[in-house]
This record gives structure tokens, sequence and C-alpha cells, in this order.
């Protein structure tokens, strides 16, 4: 029933209204400078040893030490997870880190580059308090994740785009880096050309 | 909650074909690839880092010296991440996960890490207007045996680890949007050297015995799949 009630959302907008309505879009921007890349690499490592800490509390009473802080990084392996936690709750995390960079105006291409550099620094400087890390999240984090987060990006522009209220909330829920005021993404003059002429749609932000 | 994530991940998935397809109905069109003059095609590799990613089904043969062949089919997901050397040869590292049901009691959850070669190989293999290539790869990686209930040993999967090695065979089409689609059959060894029984218990998986994998335990796996140029 949800997932009928959602596709019926999904297509009978997008048949009606879409030539018309103006575009909500992901805009790459070609200049980041050094600081600011360092900068959004610093808030992504902020926020991983928050989650952490705050998420993986019992592990850490319970596993943790210095000594493995400083000896695992050196010693990397195939871990012994599910597949529930390292397929799926991992490329959930690393959809998290590419729609982060996606929303500071990263290409794809960059954006899946800094979410394996995001996801490097957490398996071999954070984990590390209580696992060693892990080949399969090494990799499957940010890649997985990050395909992922195009999925979620593009549903985020269509249902945004859709311009009424309960749309525009399934496209916080799917991206909600499109909540942030300072994000690349926004509605964005669109050209209209149809049978009775050609003009532009007047655009907002909010 | 987890019908909501399913959702989740089938809407994702949905929209992430639509997106990199370039329909317009989903997505403002494919990223133009700022370092490159000529985009990618199937007939001409543009330099640098490509990340290709595909869905499809496999199906595997459990072989051991002690125990009759066990037969599954599955899902399979693949992604590589290519460095595209010059038109028409490339370094891959994959991933390839497969996910085979055996019997109503045991999955075998397959993923296969890889370094490999994607070389074009001419037009007398075309099917169908397609260009063809091949893919090359070895690496090591994990099959997890993964039991419906925990064994009597308080055992909940057996995670087995060890070298494989396979080929690809494919063809790469271009859509109207101007999206590169791959079609891929390929076929994987996997022999295994160590094993390790695990059982979850707490936050951490806990490791009840290892040891080295004596039977000749090997998997071999096909794989069908359909791939697209993520960037």
């Amino acid at each position: 029933m949800l997932f009928a009630l959602f596709v019926a959302l999904s297509i009978f907008p997008s048949t009606v209204f879409a030539a018309e309505a103006p575009q909500y879009v992901h805009e790459t921007r070609t200049e980041i400078s050094g600081t600011e890349k360092a900068l959004t690499f610093g808030a992504v490592y902020l926020a991983q040893w928050t989650s952490y800490l705050t998420m993986q509390h019992r592990a850490i009473l319970d596993h943790g030490s210095f000594e493995n802080w400083r000896k695992y990084p050196f010693d990397p392996h195939f871990d012994r997870d599910g597949i529930g936690y390292n397929v799926i709750q991992h490329s959930i995390a690393g959809n998290y880190y590419y729609l982060f960079y996606r929303s500071r105006g990263y290409t794809r291409k960059t954006a899946v580059f800094w979410a394996v550099a995001s996801s490097t620094a957490f398996e071999f400087t954070i984990e590390t308090i209580t696992e060693r890390p892990s080949f399969q999240d090494l990799y499957q984090t940010p890649i997985l994740g990050s395909l992922l987060g195009m999925g979620m990006e593009s549903a985020s522009l269509f249902f945004h785009s859709q311009g009424t209220w309960p749309y525009r909330v399934l496209g916080y829920i799917f991206n909600p880096f499109t909540l942030f005021p300072m994000s690349s993404y926004g509605f964005r003059a669109a050209p209209l050309i149809g049978k009775a002429g050609a003009g532009a749609a007047v655009t907002w932000e909010f | 909650m987890r019908a909501i994530q399913a959702l989740f991940l089938f809407a994702s998935a949905f929209f992430a074909i639509e997106a990199i397809a370039g329909d317009p109905a989903f997505s403002p069109g494919p990223e133009p690839d700022l370092a490159s003059a000529r985009a990618f095609s199937p007939t001409y590799w543009t330099e640098g880092l490509h990340l290709t990613a595909g869905v499809g089904i496999a199906s595997s043969i459990y072989t051991t010296d002690t125990q009759p062949d066990r037969f599954g089919i599955g899902p399979n997901i693949r992604t590589e991440v290519g460095w595209y050397l010059y038109n028409g040869m490339a370094l891959e590292l994959s991933s390839a996960v497969n996910i085979i049901r055996v019997s109503s009691s045991l999955k075998l959850w397959d993923t296969q890490f890889a370094l490999g070669i994607r070389t074009r190989i001419g037009r007398f293999f075309s099917i169908d207007g397609g260009e063809p290539y091949l893919r090359l790869y070895a690496g090591w990686g994990p099959a997890v045996a993964v039991f419906s209930s925990s064994q009597s040993s308080g055992t909940d999967r057996i995670h087995l680890h060890g070298p494989l090695g396979g080929i690809g065979f494919g063809q790469a089409y271009s859509t109207k949007f101007g999206t590169v689609i791959f079609v891929e059959l390929g076929a994987t060894t996997h022999a295994f050297r160590n094993y390790d029984e695990v059982r979850d218990a707490g936050v951490l998986p806990q490791t009840l015995a290892h040891g080295a994998v004596t039977d000749g335990s090997q998997i071999f796996n096909a794989h069908l799949s359909v791939g697209l140029l993520a960037f």
C-alpha cells in the first residue's frame, strides 16, 4: 500500500507539471579553495568522532583501549561483520559522506574521492579504538555509499522540483543536506519553451 | 523499519538509474566531465578515474572434497573503480557481492575484491552494435556461509577467506541520453584457505574458532549483470 502510494506520488506530478515547473538542481562549483576543502573534511571528521562516541559508547567501554588505537591502524583485515552491517548500514553512512560533499558543490567524482578520504580516516583513526580497519568497509562504505547517494540526491531533486510541501518534505528526507542554507542546491531559472512561446520561470530559494 | 529501509533503497536505486541515464524528467542531465573536452563513450575511453556499477544475477556452485556440490542463485552487485590509462585499457579495483541462496537454511554471501584490467577487444565480438570488452581480475575476499538459525555450537556464520580469479566479457552501449551502459557475462573461481566461525554476541562479532580449510572448499560463480558508467 505504502509502495503503491509512493509510486503514484512519484509518477503523477512528473507527467503533469515537470515541463513547466522550475527545476531544483545541484550546481557544481568549479573552484573550491584548499582551505575550504580542509574545513569541509574537518567538519565531517568532527561529525564522525561525535557519532562514534555517542553511538558506539558500549563497544568503546567493553572493547576499546588506547593500545588498540595505537596498534590497529597497522593491522587491517577482512572483518567478521554480518551482511546487514557491512553492506546496508555502511552504505547508508557512505551515502551521507557523499551527499555532504555534494552539498558543498563538489562534482560527482570529487565527492566520491572525498567520501573515500573521510571513510579511510574513520577506519584508521577513529574506529581503531575498538576494531581493526576493515578492507570491506574501506571499499564498500564510500563506493556503495556514493552510488546510493547518487540515487538519494536524484530522488531529492525530483521531489523538491514538484514544488508542493509534501514533496519538499520528501526531498529533505532523501537528502537532508538540502536543508543547509548555503548548500549548492536550489531552484534555478529554467527556460520555458512551449507551443505558446518561450520565457523563463521565476525562481526562489528557501 | 526494515520496510522503510527497503523502500528508500529501492527508490534510491530507481532514481540513480534514471539520473545517471540522464532522463531529464528526473535530473538536470549528465554531469559534464570538467577534465575532458570529449565525453566518455563505448568507443572512446577518456583517461583518468571512472566508476562503473552494475546489478544482475549470479549462480554459484559450492564444492568440497567431502560433501556433495551445492548450487544456488541470487542477486549480484558489482562496482569497479577504474583508472583508464588510455583509450582502450584500464586498471581496475573491483568488488562483487553475490548473495546466493543455497537452501532454505543456508545463504552464501560471497564478496570478491580484485585488481584487474579492462580492455576493448575489437568489433569482431560485437553483439547488436555493442563495443566488446574483456575484464581479467584476481584478488582475495571473504565468502560467508550464513545460517538461518544458530548452530548447536553457537555459530551464526562461517567466514571463509581465500584467493579468487575471474574473467568478464561484456558489451558497452551508448543510450540516447549519452549514458554508457554495460552488459557483462562473467565467471569467477574463489578458493578458500582459512575460516572463522563467528557468533553475533553483543556489539562486536565474536570469533569462536578459526583454522585452515583443508577440504578443498571452492566456489565457482557465473554472473550476468547490467551496469552503468556513473562518471
